[in-house]
């Protein structure tokens, strides 16, 4: 790995977790979702800091670069959270539907309520 | 003290008629509030069939949703103090007006209604994760919790806006230890608790591992992390 890759990996990572920690901080951020982030700074400082890791693993697995294992692990880890992400998203989605038909429900019966109430006092 | 009495409910509907009978037989001076947090079996329509007073969520928003409901139906209906009792008849009404005679007169934040203050805390591997969690409240705040995971916790009302706005805050050892930093005044007083009789626990082993490692990350990093100062209700 060059030396400029090393320094933009661990620059990169490290600006991530000062924005990161700084939105918990201010309670941007639930604390168990920062983990992902610091995690995800976490590895690819320790994979600038330490180029033999990936140079290593490379061989290894036979990919022909070291920078490009270091794309792969940027991918891999970017699609764990893309699909913890859905799973997010098909929970809220499920929240909002249920709530908007509760609060449609109970506007009917308010309105159901408030006719029976005008048919008494018209009789 | 305005004090109501928060019931997070998610299916008790075996458990919750023993918990109302027991608040209104024992404390009966003490408003109480139901959150049904989209339970799946019949609590809603107990709750309805036997006039409890609920608040009834829509979808399930999980223990801290849940309460923070109770805290936010508190702060805006002007109560004093919000005690958290579960639905699951643990804990016994009857030491809700000694806890809330202490926080009158030594001028607390938090009574938690603790297991361990005289008595001893029993060498399970339960009671393992208690301890860690308490040692680890020490560590960052100095302060010693006896009993950090205990859910019977009397909130006075200078915490109240906190524990409803703060997007971290849940009713957890976490922010317990958070409370503290924040400066605020906590005491435990000795309590009794029951084994649940119907019904299942939300947490297993591994459910309860991950709990604790979750709880103790938790308190290291806020201690490290989070500001210091805690907001007040408005007007007061």
């Amino acid at each position: 790995m060059s030396w400029a890759m090393r320094i933009l990996l661990i620059l990169g990572s490290v600006m991530t977790a000062v924005y990161v920690l700084r939105r918990v901080r201010n309670s941007r951020m639930r604390t168990g979702d920062s983990v992902f982030w610091l995690f995800f700074s976490l590895i690819l400082v320790l994979l600038g800091i330490f180029p033999g890791i990936a140079i290593r693993f490379s061989e290894w697995i036979g990919v022909q670069s070291a920078a490009n294992l270091v794309f792969l692990i940027v991918i891999f880890l970017l699609i764990i959270k893309l699909f913890l992400m859905d799973q997010r998203i098909s929970k809220l989605d499920m929240q909002i539907t249920r709530t908007v038909q509760t609060i449609a429900i109970h506007e009917r019966e308010g309105e159901a309520m408030e006719e029976e109430n005008r048919d008494k006092e018209e009789k | 003290m305005k004090l109501l009495v928060v019931i997070p409910a998610f299916n008790e509907e075996e458990n919750l008629p023993r918990v109302i009978s027991e608040l209104r037989e024992k404390v009966p001076q003490y408003d109480f509030v139901i959150i049904n947090d989209g339970s799946t079996d019949g609590t809603e329509a107990l709750c309805r069939a036997q006039g409890y007073p609920f608040l009834d969520l829509p979808a399930n928003l999980g223990l801290t949703g849940a309460f923070q409901t109770g805290v936010r139906y508190a702060c805006e209906m002007g109560y004093d103090a919000v005690i958290q009792i579960d639905g699951d008849a643990q804990h016994d009404p009857a030491y809700i007006p000694d806890m809330a005679a202490l926080m009158e007169e030594k001028d607390l934040d938090l009574v938690i209604g603790s297991r361990f203050v005289t008595e001893k805390r029993p060498a399970t591997m339960r009671m393992a994760g208690n301890a860690l969690i308490s040692w680890a409240i020490r560590v960052t705040t100095g302060k010693t919790v006896m009993d950090p995971t205990s859910g019977m916790r009397l909130y006075g009302r200078r915490v109240l806006k906190e524990l409803a706005v703060e997007l971290n805050a849940r009713p957890e050892p976490d922010t317990v230890a958070q409370l503290l930093r924040g400066g605020a005044r906590m005491e435990e007083y000795q309590v009794r608790m029951r084994e649940r009789e119907k019904g299942e626990s939300y947490l297993d082993f591994g459910a309860s591992m991950l709990y604790m490692v979750q709880m103790c990350m938790n308190i290291f990093f806020l201690q490290w992390v989070m500001k210091k100062e805690s907001q007040t209700c408005p007007g007061q």
